[in-house]
């Protein structure tokens, strides 16, 4: 079943704002990645928080990185400082197009990001209640105990 | 120009994606203020290299907006209705945003343990809620992570 043509430009809408949050997801990995290959990392920039209760700084530049690219996008769609002025009308057409499509594929990773940002510290804000404190024995879930010491950074 | 549509549109598909962000962080405050329900639907897996149920539950709330949004928008067309077509496109637009947001949460936290369990002796991801790595086993560590697992970035463990 072919799709009509309005509907065929939303469904792609629809998957440049997807596939701009799986993006983010990528990114955010990698920074995550990163921080359990160098363990020695953990305790600098950007793998510290502001407060304790809020996310950290790496998770706010993964959402700084998806906002940069809608602003980019826009940049290039409204082009308010006439650098594609000179170029040929067919040039300039490619690019606006192209700036619309990074604008929306910014605008999904910050539909991922910004929204995570907000549940990491509503989440931060809820105190953890000890299984103990409920009456609950725990199996440990890892194998920690009597070998080392854990530190809140 | 970007027109003022385009700008009302975004703010209402990030209304979306905020409520997907709401409802995982009420499913994952419970987890974290109710040790008792660890191990319980919804904080259980389909599959250990599945993210747990309660993100598929949020995902799934999901759908339900979108599609009624794209059924109340087409109904408002063949009708002829622009205020029930506007009002459904709105619907559409909230849901989309919602199914982003949840969809991309389901996709990152099901790679995560995807990743970790097919590569165990490789130092992959922390589990990206420091809660959610005790849904696999019953016990509920504040560090999180599972026995393959290094402990979350907010934790050290220095060895003795």
């Amino acid at each position: 079943m072919a799709l009509k043509p309005e509907d065929e430009k939303e469904a792609i809408e629809f998957l440049t704002r997807f596939f701009g949050g799986t993006a983010s997801v990528l990114t955010q990995m990698a920074t995550d990645w990163y921080a359990q290959e160098h363990p020695e990392a953990q305790a600098n920039f950007p793998y510290t928080r502001p407060h304790e209760n809020l996310p950290a700084y790496h998770n706010m530049i993964v959402s700084g990185i998806s906002i940069g690219e809608a602003l980019l996008g826009l940049g290039i769609e409204e082009d308010p400082l006439k650098v594609l002025e000179k170029l040929d009308s067919k040039t300039k057409e490619g690019l606006k197009e192209f700036g619309k499509g990074l604008r929306k594929f910014g605008e999904g990773g910050v539909l991922y990001t910004v929204p995570r940002l907000t549940r990491i510290a509503i989440v931060r804000n809820i105190e953890l209640v000890p299984a103990e404190a409920k009456g609950q024995q725990e199996k440990p879930s890892q194998p920690t105990g009597g070998r080392g010491r854990v530190i809140k950074l | 120009m970007v027109e003022q549509k385009e700008i009302e549109e975004f703010v209402i598909r990030f209304g979306g994606a905020m409520k997907g962000a709401l409802e995982s962080a009420a499913t994952e405050g419970y987890f974290k203020a109710h040790p008792e329900a660890h191990g319980k639907f919804p904080y259980t897996q389909l599959h250990p290299n599945l993210c747990p149920n309660d993100n598929l539950l949020v995902a799934g709330l999901a759908i339900p907006l979108w599609v009624i949004g794209a059924l109340a928008e087409e109904d408002g067309k063949k009708k002829g209705d622009i205020k029930a077509r506007e009002l459904g496109k709105n619907v559409e637009m909230f849901g989309e945003g919602d199914v982003i947001y949840s969809g991309n949460l389901a996709l990152h936290h099901s790679l995560i343990r995807t990743i970790s369990n097919t590569w165990p002796t490789v130092n992959t991801f922390p589990l990206e809620r420091s809660v959610g790595g005790s849904r696999r086993k019953t016990g509920g560590s504040p560090a999180g992570g599972s026995p393959g697992q290094r402990t979350d970035v907010g934790h050290r463990i220095i060895k003795l």
